[in-house]
């Protein structure tokens, strides 16, 4: 790091190499195609390099790379979020026998239940979902981070993070409801 | 239904699933081509970035700056055509009206 400081750009192909997979985790869960996912991880890592002299040293690099991609992820939701490829009501086979289990009485035990149908159900909710809410659902719920590990990847304070996790759980509950509802008119 | 059961479900299951993190062949050398594709910004080029910056504001304010001056010609020039006449009617106007006054002044005169 301090030899890329230095004026080494060659050695930030190290950086880029070892971090590019969680990179490409991340991306993938803001972004369908793989073109997308290639220019955001690409984007993070330009920025990074741009601004790798705001690295505090004393704190750890991941944390501060994990910061620049949530903000690349983020501004790559606002700035597409008028393109929703999926509609909510065209679900596949697997997915509407998926939601016909859980949702039939007794069939809490999800052990039989194709993960894959849920989380392409959940897939399809986000996408339906605006940027900071798909955010905080993506960051909080799916990677299982906590409020104050939230706030410190947005920049968001801890009550605005709260507030907004509030919201966006009752914005995907309103939208399970509308694809429930379609699917059995 | 249980929507909030749903939900929960759903979340759980999607939590379960492992994060694809595969990367493309060669991906580093793709970023690595970018980032030396990006100018770098040392001080003559942000300088140079800067007065170029400055050129469409220093135009506008340019023909700002031209046209008030034309204006002001052009309203000082038609104030020289006019200012005998009206200079004297003025002269006259002033002088009639500073004459009552003086005069309603000399009436009313305290001393």
């Amino acid at each position: 790091m301090l030899a890329v400081l230095g004026g080494d750009v060659a050695r930030f192909e190290e950086i880029v190499l070892r971090y590019q997979p969680r990179m490409f985790a991340m991306a993938r869960r803001y972004a369908r195609r793989e073109d997308e996912v290639q220019d955001i991880v690409q984007e993070i890592f330009i920025k990074s390099f741009q601004r790798l002299n705001t690295w505090r040293q004393d704190a750890p690099f991941e944390h501060w790379l994990m910061r620049i991609g949530v903000r690349v992820c983020y501004d790559f939701l606002r700035g597409h979020q008028r393109n929703k490829e999926s509609v909510l009501s065209d679900l596949t086979e697997d997915e509407s026998r998926w939601l016909e289990r859980a949702e039939a009485p007794g069939g809490g035990d999800s052990d039989g239940i194709d993960g894959d149908a849920a989380k392409s159900i959940v897939g399809r909710l986000l996408e339906q979902m605006s940027p900071s809410n798909r955010l905080i659902i993506n960051l909080l719920e799916i990677e299982d981070k906590s409020v104050k590990e939230v706030a410190a990847l947005t920049g968001w304070s801890v009550p605005l993070v709260k507030v907004r996790a509030f919201r966006a759980r009752a914005e995907m509950k309103k939208l399970l409801q509308k694809l429930s509802l379609d699917k059995f008119l | 239904m249980d929507l909030n059961k749903t939900l929960e479900r759903l979340i759980q299951e999607a939590r379960r699933r492992p994060v694809d993190d595969r990367v493309p062949y060669a991906f580093e050398s793709r970023v690595m081509h970018a980032i030396r594709q990006q100018p770098r910004a040392d001080v003559t080029t942000l300088w140079a970035r800067g007065l170029w910056q400055a050129v469409a504001p220093c135009v506008v304010l340019a023909a700002l700056a031209i046209t008030t001056s034309m204006k002001l010609q052009v309203a000082e020039g038609d104030y020289a055509y006019a200012s005998p006449n009206t200079e004297l009617t003025e002269n006259v106007d002033l002088g009639g009206s500073v004459g009552l006054e003086l005069n309603e002044n000399s009436g009313d005169s305290l001393w």
